[in-house]
């Protein structure tokens, strides 16, 4: 316990000290992650024996692994089935794939709420509020009383109460999300001319953004508003990117470099956001890419071999974050995407295989079946 | 390579394949075989011929030269002369089979398993055809050799062969499926659909299949892993034929014999190296085996061998339950204790298994063996010889050549009068209703089948759409038909004199019906039926507005179409008869807008077109009573409903608290022939005797030819109990449906044998009867559903036709 408590405090002290780096790095930063990153695999290895066991069976151990690229990472397939910690656990959150059951769903045990907080709350700041302004927030999502198992909603949560010193409302109840409620809540705070900033999943913003449009209803939010979408078309239809970032301008009158997408997932305690606003601010406008924090760094791999691929090529995402020191440092996503520098340019998920010879994939089968 | 077929090609090419064709005449049949079967016995001793085919099917492919040159060998040893000659022959003899061949077979290799194009092309050639095959992309080498051996060994053979490449669902593919006496498509689920939706009735699809085995015991452990082995790792796991799970008996060490055959796997890596797989694969590859590693960490005594950063992986599973599994050599082994546990086990394989390679003893093995037969497998046979199989065999279980003859004409029925010139006269001469009439060129029906010019037969799930509840051309009704035409046919218009069959129908339906239903208005038709029924009502009433229910379905003419209940049909014909309300069906809050203005209310006990839609119990008890509450009259509608069809006499018993004032009957009332009507009250059926006489009249209502056909087909069900067959015959068979497997099928409604399947979209809907088409089994969508097949087969049909029934919508489900 004492090696976890210390290691905790070492990544602690990694986000104070890194929280304004470059987001593109530097070297002092860089070769700090390099040494956490490395320390931390060294203590999952020795506190977490599923972990070993799965670093064994790829024969990399803290012995023979010199770089952080270099760490095994766990699939998101795996927290379905597996524990792992490294330390008690305070929380555990789960995926949000309901249909198939509790075993489909994979399980995040956080021992460190703490870290958590400490990783989300900075980093959304800086990308989201890059001009230091004070918005009132509205979540458009339940919180962790409606949600408990919901990563996002307990960091939805903290954002509300801790981002704009704690002026945030939710605009969702025990009665669901009712989107003529919204609007009007949206409406009746929006003529208080103060920026207001929405938070929410996308299905629930499409649900807003048909209400308005299907009722002729276009509501001007007011200058330097913002919207953060955390993205999920689970339970319902959700508008395509472009689409979305249409409807935002025409029927809440908010500009697309406004509107900034989390990237995050329950197994991670640190997000990337859409550089938008922080290139806005900073007098560029160049596309928009993903970026995370100083103490997450991501990579980009062959979705066969797991082999890394160089800047540009496209590959399966994986993410080494600092801020899961006590649970799975190193976690491997079907997410597709491209690497530029330290930003990332998101394209989906990996494809199924085409079918070549005249087999029936057991896969395909049961799948149709279930 | 072959060579791109363009659009301007296609005119020449078929005109010259079928000019060869004609001449394929000339040649005997078993020259022909002579001459296949010597291109297969002469590439077999050709070994550098072989060797240059296989390196260079390797270089598109990817798989392994010998691996190739081993599929290719065993293929041509299995259609040599000797087995192709018996395989002719033993089609041949199959009762029905003697036929002259299809002229045009073309055929779709949307799959790349070395040697595929030899089964098609010999089937096609040694039975006269010719044969047009479309070789798979990426692989376009074999066929085109194919073509040349055969036309090196006789020209006129190699002149009715023609290897090409064009793409797929476009104009030109459209055109040739259109022209083609029959399309074999080797391929995906979409290539099947391109088929059938260009060549309906027309496609055999060999779609993919998956196959397993079966450890029961082990006598030499090293033997059979070696054996397994190659079975597994053939075509790296492409082939329909390779195992991809292994069932073991608890009694067997499943750890030891894992262990080593993913020894045998790894050495076998020498001779067959695995083709390397693109991204999606790969992926897929290492995901399931990242899914079994997380189970073996976890604690769950799963093991993995072999797996991530590996070319193979064996898991050794706990569970005896089906695991989902990529291909490309990832193999999985579960435990079962008994027969009854892998009956369970094997059960979301129905439909879809292939071959099962079976171990064990003589005892355990049969059990065994029956199990995997119960499955679906459509060939069982010992390890390690799952990819060696026989040309004779299909996964149907008919012999293969059976499907190509079930489209060739028959040879006593001449050429110039056959399928394609009479369907070019209906097109043209008879008025259609729709863009897809279902086309069929009948020759003859009998019982549960109707039988096509073409020389197929048809097993009828709809009897004609709810007329042939004891058959068709039952004997009895036909002595009926031809002893009454003998004696007298039309004499006098409807209600005037007394004729003997409509008297003795007019009194049986008394009857059978409660009472006060008791007499009996003949028609032509259900709808006529409907519109005198209507006439009635409002005569009767002195009102004028009626109700009718939503999905309702009463007939075309102005007045019954206005009580349909779907506005899609209603709305280009309107102004219609009215007014008439339209309430939801089944829902008694709706049933308080029948007031004392609504002369009558037209309800079918069940909803048929509607998509078999049974009323919960209580509902048409409380619309009887909200009727005589506001004084309006109930009519049901059991056009569909009644004589057996639900279980009982008519819909109406299965609710005794809601005798309707008016029954309407039709279809099976006739046995076959056209008659309609309508049971009413003495006192009812008074309204249309008088004020004004003859204010309801038709000349061939209640047709006396037409009414002795009715009797006796009335005599039939009751003699063999029909109605009380119906209940019971109805219950298993909707039950058994209900089991059926896949994920297509999302509810079985019925009551007797009127049965509704709901499948989960109107394009999976489509596929599914198509697909049951194509196997010669009949049914259709409902008019106002178009996700609900109704399954309406007469009341006589067998077991052995439902159990056929079953297996070809089971296979359709699966498709």
């Amino acid at each position: 316990m004492g090696e976890a408590l210390r290691i905790a405090a070492s990544v602690l002290d990694f986000i104070d000290r890194h929280a304004h780096a470059p987001l593109d790095g530097d070297p002092e930063t860089d070769a700090a992650f390099e040494q956490l990153a490395l320390e931390i695999f060294a203590f999952q290895y020795q506190a977490s024996p599923t972990y070993r066991a799965f670093c064994d069976r790829r024969a990399r151990t803290p012995d023979s692994v010199t770089s952080w690229t270099e760490i095994p990472a766990v699939p998101t397939s795996a927290f379905k089935s597996l524990d792992l910690h490294c330390a008690p656990v305070e929380k555990t959150f789960q995926t949000s794939g309901t249909t198939r059951g509790p075993d489909t769903r994979g399980r995040h045990h956080v021992p460190s709420l703490e870290l958590y907080r400490r990783s989300a709350l900075p980093h959304f700041r800086r990308l989201v509020l890059p001009d230091g302004i004070r918005t009132r927030m509205l979540g458009l999502l339940g919180g962790p009383t409606l949600l408990p198992d919901s990563s996002l909603a307990q960091m939805t949560d903290w954002i509300l109460r801790h981002a704009c010193g704690g002026d945030g409302e939710y605009l969702i109840d025990e009665g669901g999300f009712d989107p003529a409620t919204a609007a009007a809540r949206i409406e009746a705070h929006a003529s208080e001319g103060r920026p207001l900033c929405l938070i929410g999943v996308r299905v629930a913003f499409t649900s807003l953004l048909e209400h308005c449009a299907a009722t002729g209803r276009s509501i001007e939010l007011p200058p330097d508003s913002r919207i953060v979408d955390t993205g999920g078309a689970k339970g319902g239809r959700a508008l395509s990117d472009a689409g979305f970032l249409a409807a935002c301008w025409h029927r809440l009158g908010v500009a697309g470099y406004y509107c900034v997408n989390e990237y995050g997932m329950t197994e991670l305690c640190s997000q990337y956001y859409d550089d938008v606003l922080v290139e806005r601010f900073s007098g560029t406008n160049r596309k928009r890419r993903k970026v995370g924090p100083a103490w997450m760094r991501p990579r980009v791999v062959d979705p066969g071999t797991l082999d890394p691929l160089p800047d540009g090529e496209a590959g399966l995402v994986c993410h080494v974050d600092l801020a899961n020191a006590l649970s799975v440092l190193a976690v491997q996503t079907e997410d597709v995407g491209v690497l530029e520098g330290r930003r990332l340019v998101l394209r989906g998920r990996t494809p199924g295989a085409e079918p070549r010879g005249c087999a029936l994939a057991l896969a395909d089968l049961l799948a149709g079946a279930a | 390579m072959s060579r791109p077929l363009e659009s301007t090609d296609v005119a020449a090419l078929l005109g010259r394949l079928t000019d060869a064709q004609g001449s394929l005449a000339a040649v005997e049949r078993a020259e022909r075989i002579a001459t296949l079967g010597g291109v297969a016995e002469r590439w077999l001793g050709d070994l550098d011929d072989l060797a240059r085919t296989a390196d260079e099917i390797a270089r598109s492919t990817g798989y392994a030269p010998a691996m190739i040159r081993a599929c290719l060998e065993r293929t041509l040893r299995a259609w040599s002369t000797e087995p192709l000659a018996t395989l002719v022959e033993r089609t041949l003899a199959q009762p029905g089979s003697v036929g002259t061949a299809p002229s045009l077979v073309v055929v779709v290799l949307a799959q790349n398993t070395p040697g595929l194009a030899i089964a098609p092309t010999f089937s096609a050639l040694a039975l006269g055809s010719a044969v047009l095959l479309k070789c798979a992309r990426g692989e376009e080498s074999f066929a085109p050799r194919l073509v040349a051996r055969i036309a090196d060994a006789d020209a006129r053979l190699g002149a009715a062969c023609e290897a090409r490449v064009w793409p797929g669902g476009d104009p030109l593919e459209r055109e040739l499926f259109a022209r083609a006496s029959c399309v074999v498509v080797y391929g995906p689920a979409k290539a099947v659909d391109n088929a059938r939706a260009s060549a309906p009735g027309r496609v055999v699809a060999c779609g993919p299949r998956t196959s397993i085995a079966v450890v029961g015991d082990v006598s030499d452990e090293a033997v059979l892993a070696r054996r397994l082995a190659r079975d597994v790792a053939f075509l790296d796991q492409r082939g329909c034929l390779s195992p991809q799970a292994v069932f073991v008996h608890e009694a067997v060490d499943r750890s030891k014999l894992g262990r080593a055959v993913a020894r045998e796997l790894a050495a076998l890596e020498e001779e067959w190296p695995r083709r390397g797989l693109d991204t999606a694969e790969a992926a897929a590859f290492r995901r399931a085996a990242e899914a079994a590693e997380a189970k073996s960490l976890g604690g769950s005594g799963v093991e993995l061998l072999g797996g991530v950063g590996a070319a193979w992986a064996v898991v050794v599973e706990t569970e005896t339950k089906l695991e989902a599994s990529p291909l490309d050599r990832f193999l999985r082994l579960h435990p079962f204790r008994d027969a009854d546990a892998l009956a369970e086990a094997l059960a979301p394989l129905r439909g879809h298994l292939e071959c099962v390679g079976l171990s064990g003893d003589d005892v355990l093995r049969a059990d065994l063996e029956q199990v995997c037969r119960r499955a679906g497998a459509g060939r069982t046979c010992e390890i390690g010889s799952m990819q060696d199989p026989p040309a004779d065999w299909h996964a149907s279980g008919r012999l293969p050549l059976v499907d190509y003859l079930s489209w060739s004409g028959r040879e006593d029925e001449s050429p110039d009068a056959g399928t394609t010139g009479r369907r070019e006269r209906f097109l043209r001469y008879v008025a259609q209703t729709s863009d897809a009439p279902r086309g069929l060129d009948v020759a003859r029906a009998r019982g549960s089948w109707v039988y096509t010019t073409d020389g197929r037969r048809h097993l009828d799930l709809l009897a004609g759409i709810g007329v042939a509840h004891i058959g068709h051309a039952h004997p009895r009704v036909a002595a009926a038909v031809a002893e009454q035409s003998a004696r007298y046919t039309h004499v006098m218009v409807y209600g005037e004199d007394v004729l003997t069959p409509q008297v003795d129908l007019a009194e049986r339906l008394a009857r059978l019906l409660p009472s006060p239903l008791s007499v009996t208005y003949f028609t032509n038709s259900g709808a006529e039926a409907i519109e005198g029924a209507l006439k009635l009502v409002r005569k009767a009433t002195g009102r004028t507005r009626v109700a009718a229910f939503e999905g309702a379905y009463h007939g075309d003419t102005t007045g019954a179409m206005a009580l349909g209940g779907n506005p899609y049909y209603r709305e280009p014909f309107e102004p219609l008869v009215g007014p008439v309300v339209h309430l939801p069906w089944n829902d008694e809050s709706a049933l308080a807008r029948i007031d004392d203005t609504t002369a009558a209310v037209f309800a079918e006990p069940v909803q048929a077109e509607g998509g078999v839609r049974v009323p919960s119990p209580g509902f048409l008890p409380a619309l009887a009573r909200r009727c005589r509450e506001v004084g309006a009259l109930l009519v049901f509608d059991e056009v569909v409903t009644a004589l057996g069809r639900t279980g009982r006499w008519f819909g109406l018993e299965h609710w005794p608290d809601a005798t309707p004032d008016v029954v309407v009957l039709a279809k099976s009332l006739g046995g076959g022939l056209p008659l309609g009507a309508f049971v009413t009250s003495p006192d009812l059926s008074r309204a249309l005797s008088h004020d004004p006489p003859l204010g309801h009249v038709t000349t061939f209502g209640g047709n006396p030819v037409c009414c002795a056909a009715g009797l006796a087909a009335l005599d039939v069900l009751a003699d063999e109990r029909l109605p009380e067959r119906a209940a019971r015959v109805g219950a298993d068979f909707a039950g058994r449906l209900a089991g059926l497997g896949g994920g297509a099928l999302r509810e079985v409604r019925s009551l007797g044998l009127l049965i509704g399947l709901e499948l989960v979209s109107p394009e999976r809907t489509v596929r599914f009867v198509d697909a049951c088409r194509d196997e010669g089994v009949l049914l259709g969508w409902t008019l106002h559903h178009d996700r609900v097949v109704r399954l309406a087969p007469p009341l006589s049909i067998t077991g052995d036709e439902i159990e056929h029934a079953l297996a070809v919508l089971s296979r359709a489900l699966a498709d």
